[in-house]
């Protein structure tokens, strides 16, 4: 096992490119800051943002300074600009407020004051020739955010709109067309969730040179201890794989998920032919003739870029980003009822809709508090009573979920989170005023979004409602289930008065059900598997499988079919077509593989 | 004859039923297929509703006892109330009468067409294991016979479901058929103007293309109730050409504000959708 870190500490790079109608700039990235201190970076978001951001998630506490030296090739007084947000505008002090200090002198102006993501202009500020020193001083604890810096000698603003500022930004930091390096695999996993983590074992059992690269400093995803969700399903055939990933059954938000972790990372590492690319977020995929030849991913604090090439892919983004780069067909949103014939009359529409929308299963995001041993403090948070409003609570579950018709799970997953964190702010905040809570204190909120569904990738197989009420059986049956269909809805839906932050869930109950391999890789990719929530299934298809053991049993199972691919050099159609009792034997016999791993 | 009656407290009182406004429409056989009890429909043009007087066994172990009672449903087969005849009140386990409050707890247990006692089998309904897995709460819990415990009347648990199964079961299909095959401007009034949303849904899913542009109005009262299962659904079905009437987009105008975010998306796009 690898695990490929580089040391960049910081970008700097003058704008020679553009020459002729930009003066000398200097564009610093605050994720590639030195030292972080209590700052955190958030890649969650590049899609929409254009790049990770550092975020000071002090939950109504300052983090402690982030800081970093650059080096400026010349003195002068620098018109300087800081890309930030106010994530909660109105009729108060932003919540998310910091300052930038550059070598000991605090610059005056309040950052994170302007509506939606823009570059704020503070003034100019002189830089010494040769290392001067840039920190970003906390004031709140809630959430500020700054994702990147710009002096310049020049007073002009870089652009702001989305396409100009990634010309932009490509201009200025010099980058190459392509990733400067690269390195050729067997088989490409993106995403180190379950399934990403299943997959990875399962083909490194049977000799694939395999790249696991994940965007998180820990492996697990929804059940890592960043986001915290236990894992639910059964192990069906891959027992032996999965219990080297999963997690006890503790509840949603636990810190014992930080222990799961721990046997996770070591479980992984044991394989000498996983590489493992932690900290590392693809960005493109790039296909001919419906065939991936590379990914190219990003190291989320340094910015280094890197290609990954292989035969094979697996998606197991969740989001399914690498099928939808290379432009794979996937579907969004609720179907109609009567597309795949999903009705439940009981529950009508709440299950599934005579019309088609776009209100899917939402996003949680997780949280606690705990009682102090001492009386405590915690801030107004009027930015967020608006979302929250009279509600209180001292904990947030499952039931903690956001989704709306209008918002996108994907593209307008920063709004999501936001709106989770106000409302956990001001709940909390709500609950911390009864008298009983003086000791009251957060003691954990993630800032990652648990996202439930977003993109579903199609194959060649599309797993239904129908296939889990019927228990249909398949000759490639690879997934085995017994889980109730679990759709959840909006509270609010039924009950104008809740608050639009908490669900509800829907079971429908059935006998064992199977997820067919078809259902597993790309119908128009030659070359792309894929597992998790973004497996070939429709809305309510979804309910059932998408738990963590269930998208694990899946990650193994493509795990396996990239060997049988590898071996016949063959695409993954071809392993249904023409080895399919191949497949399904090593599957069958997975439990009794004895693999020898590096201990 | 004497009534005790149990309506929702905004709901105008319950009339005596007159027989001769009522026509049998089917047969609700008891829990245990004892008695063949007659539905029927009643009413006159200002209101009409599906009635039974029920006769059924109530059985725990090998002692069984009738209970009586009469069931109302509006027009989408949904539960509305009962009344029970004077010399039959409801009776417990142990043979004391049903309290006021224990009435009051049988009719929300009744008005929840969704109800846990609907998911039980009558043999599950006490069961002993202590810790049981409850995907409900998502996590491990003693908690089947509490959930069972909160909606079922104290000492009178066979009787609460066994009447439950009965008013809540396969007879709402049949209601729900009937008035479909029968359905007029009359009916269809009186199922949008139900504060029951189920029965305003079963209303609006039975309306025309058509009648989505005539019915307008009805409508926008619709809306303007605020009900946001109801009123996403509502919005999906209204055509397009609805909105080209400058009166219809004056009048969704006055009631915006109070709509919700995801009955407003989809406005949104038909609007535009209208304009382009």
């Amino acid at each position: 096992m690898k695990i490929i870190y580089t040391t960049l500490a910081f970008i700097f790079l003058s704008l020679s490119v553009f020459a002729q109608n930009t003066p000398k700039g200097i564009l610093i990235e605050a994720e590639s800051f030195n030292d972080k201190g209590g700052w955190l970076v958030d890649p969650q978001f590049v899609e929409q943002v254009g790049s990770p951001y550092l975020i000071a998630h002090g939950l109504g506490k300052p983090v402690s300074n982030a800081s970093t030296n650059i080096t400026t090739p010349q003195k002068g007084k620098y018109h300087t600009w800081v890309r930030t947000k106010d994530w909660a505008p109105g009729d108060w002090e932003a919540p998310g407020r910091f300052q930038l200090m550059v070598n000991k002198k605090t610059v005056d102006a309040e950052l994170g004051t302007e509506k939606g993501w823009a570059w704020q202009y503070v003034g100019e500020v002189k830089l010494k020739k040769g290392k001067n020193k840039l920190t970003l001083k906390d004031l709140t604890g809630f959430d500020g955010r700054c994702d990147a810096i710009y002096f310049s000698l020049a007073n002009e603003a870089p652009p702001s709109e989305f396409e100009d500022l990634k010309n932009w930004r490509t201009s200025v930091l010099q980058l190459p067309e392509s990733p400067e390096k690269e390195e050729a695999f067997d088989l490409v996993i993106t995403g180190g969730g379950l399934a990403g983590c299943a997959s990875a074992i399962a083909a490194a059992e049977q000799g694939l040179k395999v790249a696991l690269i994940h965007d998180r400093p820990v492996l697990g995803g929804n059940a890592s201890g960043e986001i915290r969700v236990h894992t639910l399903g059964i192990y069906g055939h891959f027992e032996r794989i999965l219990k080297m990933l999963d997690t006890e059954h503790y509840p949603n938000g636990s810190p014992k998920a930080h222990q799961e972790d721990v046997k996770r990372l070591n479980n992984v590492q044991k394989y000498q032919n996983i590489h493992l690319y932690l900290n590392w977020r693809a960005f493109d995929a790039h296909a001919e003739n419906n065939t991936i030849s590379h990914v190219d991913a990003r190291q989320t604090n340094t910015g280094e870029r890197k290609r990954f090439k292989a035969p094979l892919f697996v998606d197991c983004t969740g989001d399914g980003w690498i099928g939808y780069w290379a432009g794979a067909e996937f579907n969004y949103g609720r179907e109609s009822v009567n597309e795949y014939g999903e009705e439940w009359e009981k529950h009508g529409e709440l299950w599934s809709p005579e019309e088609p929308d776009n209100f899917v299963m939402g996003s949680s995001v997780l949280w606690r508090s705990q009682k102090a041993d001492k009386s405590t403090t915690f801030p107004k948070v009027p930015w967020a009573l608006e979302v929250a409003k009279e509600y209180a609570a001292a904990n947030g579950e499952w039931q903690w979920e956001f989704s709306r018709n209008d918002l996108n799970q994907i593209d307008d997953a920063e709004h999501i989170r936001d709106h989770m964190l106000k409302a956990i702010y001001g709940s909390f905040y709500n609950e911390k005023q009864k008298a009983e809570n003086d000791s009251l204190e957060l003691q954990w909120v993630s800032y990652l979004v648990g996202k439930r569904e977003s993109r579903r990738l199609v194959g060649d197989h599309i797993f239904t409602m129908k296939d889990a009420k019927e228990q249909s059986r398949f000759p490639d049956s690879v997934v085995v289930e017994k889980r109730a269909i679990d759709v959840h809805y909006q509270q609010n839906l039924l009950n104008s008065s809740e608050p639009d932050f908490l669900s509800e869930a829907l079971f429908y109950r059935t006998d064992r059900y199977y997820v067919p391999y078809r259902s597993l890789y790309s119908k128009n990719i030659k070359n792309l598997f894929m597992a998790g929530r973004c497996f070939s299934c429709s809305h309510i298809g979804l309910g059932g499988p998408r738990v963590m053991r269930t998208t694990g049993q899946m990650g193994a199972a493509v795990g396996y079919a990239a060997s049988i691919c590898k071996k016949y050099g063959i695409e993954p159609r071809d392993v249904y077509n023409d080895h399919l009792d191949e497949l399904m034997e090593t599957i069958l016999s997975s439990d009794e593989l004895k693999p020898e791993v590096k201990q | 004859m004497h009534f005790l009656v149990f309506v929702d407290s905004d709901k105008k009182s319950a009339r005596e039923v007159n027989p001769v406004q009522c026509q049998e429409v089917t047969i609700l056989p008891s829990y245990d297929s004892a008695f063949m009890n007659p539905v029927m429909i009643c009413g006159d043009s200002s209101e009409q509703f599906f009635y039974s007087e029920v006769e059924s066994a109530v059985c725990q172990d090998e002692l069984c006892r009738l209970v009586y009672l009469k069931i109302y449903w509006d027009l989408a087969g949904y539960y509305a109330r009962f009344e029970i005849f004077e010399d039959e009140p409801l009776t417990k386990n142990d043979h004391i009468e049903f309290s006021r409050a224990d009435y009051d707890k049988l009719h929300d247990a009744l008005k929840d067409p969704n109800s846990i006692l609907g998911e039980k089998t009558k043999e599950e309904l006490l069961d002993k294991s202590k810790e049981r897995y409850s995907e409900k709460i998502d996590g491990y819990t003693g908690a089947t016979a509490k959930e069972i415990k909160e909606v079922v009347v104290d000492g009178a648990l066979y009787s609460t479901f066994t009447l439950w199964n009965l008013v809540n079961g396969d007879i709402r299909s049949r209601l729900k058929d009937h008035t479909k095959a029968h359905l007029n401007e009359q009916k269809l009034d009186q199922l949008l103007d139900s504060e029951n949303p189920r029965t305003v849904q079963f209303g609006l899913k039975n309306m025309g293309k058509e009648d989505y542009v005539a019915q307008f109005p009805k409508l926008l009262t619709i809306l303007a109730r605020g009900n946001g299962l109801v009123n996403f659904y509502l919005v999906k079905k209204i055509p397009a050409e609805a909105f080209a009437k400058e009166a219809n987009q004056a009048a969704l105008k006055a009631i915006w504000e109070n709509l919700d975010l995801n009955t407003r998306s989809v406005l949104e796009r038909k609007m535009q959708d209208e304009r382009s």
